[in-house]
């Protein structure tokens, strides 16, 4: 069984990759824009540590990998999920999601895995540089446990942004169209790439509590990159890794209570 | 056992009445109103293994609903229905190995890629082992003369191709249920017949139940021994072809060729005259009627050939279609009012015949 699912997701990869080859200058055109956009953020970073050699307790080397991590994370969710996400509004509105109703498999994973988007995958090896950077530079003792804490973080905060992504996608089946999914995205890529602590004095913490507690996307690129090259809580870690796995099953169940409604547009 | 098997199917949508104008759509944002639409209403039928079964029916009249209930991709909103012994919106991966939906309208292909990569993941999803594989979409890509275009972008690929990789994408695991939704829509004349002829040889070699929807009157002549005729969602016919015409044509079509070149005078009393071009009429004439007609007119006159024939099978449905819909307007108009009776036993002798 799970031999099968792994043949399926091979051959997406595949084919996706195929279809990417056919469009040659999109992969560079992407390289560019995200470089161009890495630059922009270094100098704003900059700007600031020019100023002040801390922020709420973060240096300029922890900021980057901070910020190297919040690449990564975001970097993976792009590749994977991102584009999939996505086409949920668009298949529901032409119809396009009976064929994948009709197949013999888990209509979510069908659904949330069949495209890859290589070309975001070009933020993810400057994502590595700059924790490279920020461990090298900032003198960060590497231990085999930490590593393993933080590679295990990363794939729970992909799995927390993919389950509140998709659900937010799902409710398209009721709406039809749904467009609001990028500015979503935007606000959670703005949002968690700041060290956590700056929202706290803000509103007398309430936002603050609400992104660490009820949906602790804060914590996605915060809480590795604390692992890695400041403190962390155990208790942080445990919470993180159990409310994903809670919104994983959450967004199952939404997704095929939704299915329920779904009206097949079109013939 | 029947391999299909429907009973009082209903699905009623919920329509969101759109009224006109800027102002009224501004009320309409906080205030709904709503509309029942009644897309399949009521009906039922069975149909045994190996059956090529047609479905006839104006636009809207509920074909595709129904479809797409028998393939579980949206719920009755009562009834019930069994293919191959599942209920199909329970959606089991074994129900769904086992059958297929082509639509004519809408394509599963992957747009860039050459057909034989989505073949691929076709394989990998239904888990096809490569043996099998290779030999039935060998079998199929012959069948339908595509080989040279396996390799080929979807994209550019004609219609009708496309239509042909469709339909080889739907059968690469073997169903022995298959649903086609107007598979010949929008091809050409050869196309339509290369189609045809795959479903009819791929019938009779694999024994598959077909069910069909088209607009094109020659996919049902040419594959359907036995058609369902629904309009406003409601089952009218379930029989031959054939019997349609039996049923629902109140006239057939003489022709004449008059021996001297020329018409006599006073055929229009004879019946309505639909075509003239010297020699030869044609004339409309009552099916009670022709008989006696025929012998009047070759004692008649001097007749070089003639011929009888049925009226084309379109202008009949169209009759059909007409007739049904004067009198669902009828009876929901009266709506179980005394007068109404006549109306009722004729619907509930329809449904015996």
């Amino acid at each position: 069984m799970q031999v099968r699912y792994g043949r399926i997701l091979l051959r997406f990869w595949k084919n996706s990759m195929l279809r990417e080859l056919s469009f040659r200058g999109h992969f560079v055109v992407n390289i560019i824009t995200q470089l161009l956009w890495v630059a922009m953020t270094l100098v704003f970073i900059k700007v600031i540590y020019m100023r002040t050699s801390d922020i709420r307790g973060w240096s300029e080397h922890q900021y980057l990998f901070l910020l190297g991590t919040h690449m990564l994370v975001t970097g993976l969710f792009e590749t994977f999920f991102f584009t999939n996400c996505w086409r949920v509004s668009e298949l529901v509105r032409t119809g396009g999601m009976d064929f994948i109703l009709l197949k013999p498999a888990n209509t979510q994973f069908l659904l949330s895995l069949e495209q890859i988007d290589y070309s975001a995958m070009a933020s993810l090896p400057i994502a590595v540089a700059l924790c490279v950077y920020g461990v090298v530079e900032g003198g960060v003792q590497l231990t085999w446990g930490k590593t393993a804490l933080f590679a295990g973080l990363i794939v729970i905060g992909v799995v927390l942004l993919y389950s509140l992504v998709f659900m937010f996608a799902v409710t398209s089946i009721w709406l039809i169209r749904q467009t609001g999914l990028n500015n979503l995205w935007f606000y959670v890529v703005s949002v968690a790439r700041y060290p956590s602590e700056i929202y706290r004095s803000f509103l007398g913490g309430v936002l603050w509590f609400v992104l660490v507690f009820i949906v602790p996307i804060l914590l996605v690129a915060n809480l590795p990159a604390n692992v890695m090259v400041r403190t962390f809580e155990p208790m942080q870690v445990a919470y993180l890794a159990i409310v994903s796995l809670i919104m994983l099953g959450l967004s199952s169940v939404v997704f095929n209570f939704a299915m329920k409604w779904y009206r097949s547009a079109s013939s | 056992m029947s391999m299909i098997s429907v009973n009082n199917l209903r699905k009623t949508y919920r329509v969101h009445v759109k009224p006109e104008g800027l102002k009224a759509s501004l009320k309409g944002l906080f205030r709904r109103r709503y509309k029942e639409v009644r897309a399949v209403d009521g009906i039922s039928f069975e149909i045994e293994p190996g059956e090529m079964v047609g479905f006839l029916g104006p636009n809207g009249a509920g074909k595709t609903t129904t479809l797409k209930m028998l393939s579980g991709l949206i719920y009755p909103t009562t009834g019930q229905v069994h293919v191959l012994g599942y209920v199909p919106w329970e959606r089991h991966h074994e129900y769904r190995r086992q059958f297929a939906l082509l639509m004519g309208q809408k394509n599963q292909l992957w747009w860039d890629l050459p057909a034989m990569e989505s073949f691929r993941l076709h394989q990998e999803i239904y888990g096809i082992e490569d043996a099998r594989f290779r030999r039935v979409q060998g079998a199929l890509t012959e069948l339908l003369d595509v080989g040279k275009l396996l390799h080929q972008p979807v994209r550019e690929l004609s219609l009708g191709e496309r239509m042909k990789m469709e339909l080889i994408a739907a059968l690469l695991h073997s169903p022995k249920v298959l649903f086609l939704d107007e598979p010949t829509i929008g091809l050409d004349v050869i196309a339509q017949t290369n189609i045809r002829q795959c479903l009819r040889e791929y019938n009779r070699d694999e024994q598959v139940t077909i069910v069909l929807t088209s607009h094109y009157m020659q996919d049902i002549e040419a594959l359907c021994r036995r058609v369902l005729v629904i309009s406003h969602g409601q089952l009218i016919h379930d029989g031959p072809l054939s019997d349609i015409i039996d049923r629902f044509a109140t006239y057939k079509l003489l022709s004449l060729r008059f021996a001297n070149g020329d018409w006599p005078e006073g055929l229009d009393k004879i019946g309505e005259i639909i075509e003239r071009s010297r020699p030869s009429v044609t004339i409309r004439i009552p099916r009670d009627q022709v008989a006696d007609r025929t012998s009047e007119l070759l004692g008649k006159y001097a007749i070089q050939d003639f011929s009888v024939e049925d009226p084309p099978i379109e202008e009949v449905i169209a009759t059909m279609y007409s007739t049904a819909t004067d009198r669902n307007k009828h009876q929901r108009h009266c709506d179980g009012g005394s007068e109404c009776n006549n109306t009722t036993d004729s619907e509930s002798n329809m449904a015996n015949a």
